[in-house]
C-alpha cells in the first residue's frame, strides 16, 4: 500500500503518468510556417511561430518554443521516416490539340526523369481542357492528353500501367474564367509524382 | 401499363448497379495513401487480420498501422499529404475523401499513442477546415503547414 502511494506521489511530482499529448508546429520544406490549432476541453490553443509547442492534459496549455534539441530528441527518428515531397509538372496545349507545345517539352524529360529516380512512387497524369466548346468534347480532349502524356512518358521509359489517368475537362481550372473562354494555362496536363 | 413500368425500370435498375460497380471500382484503385518508407516491426490491421508492409503497398481507410519499439513508416495520400510515424506508435485512418471535381475532402487520423509528423498536402490548402488529427486528448486543426505530435 505504501509504495502504491509512493509510486503515485512520484508520478504526481514528475508529471509523467498522465496521458498528454504534444504538439510542435515546425516549419515546411521550403522554410514557410503554417498555423495549426490544438483543440481540447472545450479551449482552442493557435500555433503559428516556429518550433511553437503546447501539451495537453486536459486542456491546451500556453504556447512554448521547443529547442531545436529537444525537437531532434523526440521527433528525429520519426520526422527520418517522412516522405520526399510530391512534386508536380505542368504541360501545355494549343487549342484542341493533344500534342504539347514545344515549350513543355522540358517538362516532361523532367517528370520521366523524376518518376525513375524514385525507389518507389505513384504517378497521376490529369488532363484539362480551357472552356471554349462543348462540355462533352472539352470532358474527350482532356482525356485524350492525358493518354497522350502517358504515351510519351512511356516513351521514356516510365511503364504505362503505373500511371493513373484521369479527364477533368474544363471544371478544374488553373484560371478561372466565364463559359467558352480560351484561356492558354488551362489547356494543360499535369503530371503529379507522389 | 405495368409492361412499360418493367421495360422502362429494368435499365435504371441496370444503370444504378453499373454505377455502383463503377464506384467501388474507382474506389479500389486509389487506396487513400502508400507506403514509401518502411523500417522494423510494421503491420497494417485491415478488417481483423494483420500484414507486414513494403513500400508501395496502399493503406486504406479503416487501416490500422501500428509500429514496434524499433519501427518506424513514412505514407504519402492521394493529395500529397505526407505523414511520418514513429516508434511505438498506432495511427488509424478515419476517414480520406479527396474529390475536388466534386469538392469533396475529408481527412481523419486518430492517433492512440506515439509520435507522428505530419506535412500538408493539397486538400489542407484546398478545404483546411476538412483535416483533423487526434488523439486521445486534442485534435488538430491544420491551416496547411507541417506539425509534429506525440500521444503518450
Amino acid at each position: 500500500m505504501r509504495t502504491l502511494f509512493s509510486i503515485l506521489l512520484l508520478c504526481l511530482v514528475l508529471g509523467a503518468c498522465a496521458p498528454k499529448t504534444t504538439v510542435v508546429l515546425v516549419p515546411d520544406d521550403d522554410g514557410g510556417v503554417g498555423r495549426v490549432v490544438v483543440k481540447a476541453g472545450g479551449a482552442e490553443q493557435p500555433l503559428a511561430a516556429a518550433n511553437e509547442s503546447t501539451q495537453v492534459t486536459d486542456k491546451p496549455a500556453p504556447p512554448k518554443v521547443m529547442s531545436q534539441q529537444e525537437i531532434d530528441r523526440i521527433f528525429g527518428s520519426t520526422v527520418a521516416a517522412m516522405p520526399e515531397p510530391p512534386k508536380s509538372f505542368l504541360l501545355y496545349f494549343p487549342t484542341g490539340s493533344t500534342e504539347p507545345e514545344p515549350a513543355s517539352r522540358p517538362a516532361l524529360d523532367e517528370a520521366a526523369a523524376d518518376i525513375t529516380r524514385r525507389a518507389v512512387s505513384n504517378v497521376s497524369v490529369i488532363g484539362h481542357s480551357d472552356s471554349a466548346g462543348d462540355p462533352a468534347a472539352n470532358q474527350k480532349l482532356s482525356m485524350a492528353r492525358a493518354e497522350a502524356v502517358r504515351r510519351m512518358l512511356e516513351a521514356r521509359g516510365v511503364p504505362a500501367s503505373g500511371v493513373a489517368l484521369s479527364g477533368h475537362g474544363a471544371n478544374d481550372p488553373l484560371v478561372p474564367t466565364a463559359p467558352g473562354v480560351a484561356e492558354a494555362r488551362n489547356r494543360r496536363v499535369e503530371i503529379l509524382v507522389r | 401499363m405495368r409492361t412499360t413500368r418493367l421495360i422502362v425500370h429494368v435499365p435504371l435498375a441496370l444503370l444504378a448497379l453499373a454505377l455502383v460497380l463503377c464506384a467501388s471500382a474507382t474506389w479500389a484503385e486509389a487506396p487513400a495513401a502508400n507506403f514509401r518508407t518502411v523500417s522494423g516491426a510494421v503491420t497494417v490491421e485491415r478488417a481483423g487480420s494483420s500484414s507486414v508492409p513494403v513500400p508501395g503497398d496502399p493503406l486504406l481507410v479503416g487501416d490500422i498501422l501500428r509500429t514496434g519499439p524499433d519501427g518506424k513508416a513514412g505514407v504519402s495520400f492521394q493529395d500529397g499529404t505526407r505523414i511520418a510515424v514513429g516508434p511505438g506508435s498506432e495511427l488509424k485512418v478515419q476517414s480520406y475523401r479527396f474529390v475536388p471535381l466534386e469538392k469533396d475532402y475529408d481527412f481523419d487520423v486518430y492517433m492512440q499513442r506515439g509520435e507522428a509528423a505530419y506535412s500538408s498536402g493539397r486538400l489542407a490548402r484546398l478545404a483546411p477546415e476538412a483535416v483533423r488529427f487526434r488523439t486521445p486528448q486534442a485534435a488538430v486543426g491544420v491551416r496547411g503547414t507541417r506539425f509534429l505530435i506525440r500521444a503518450e
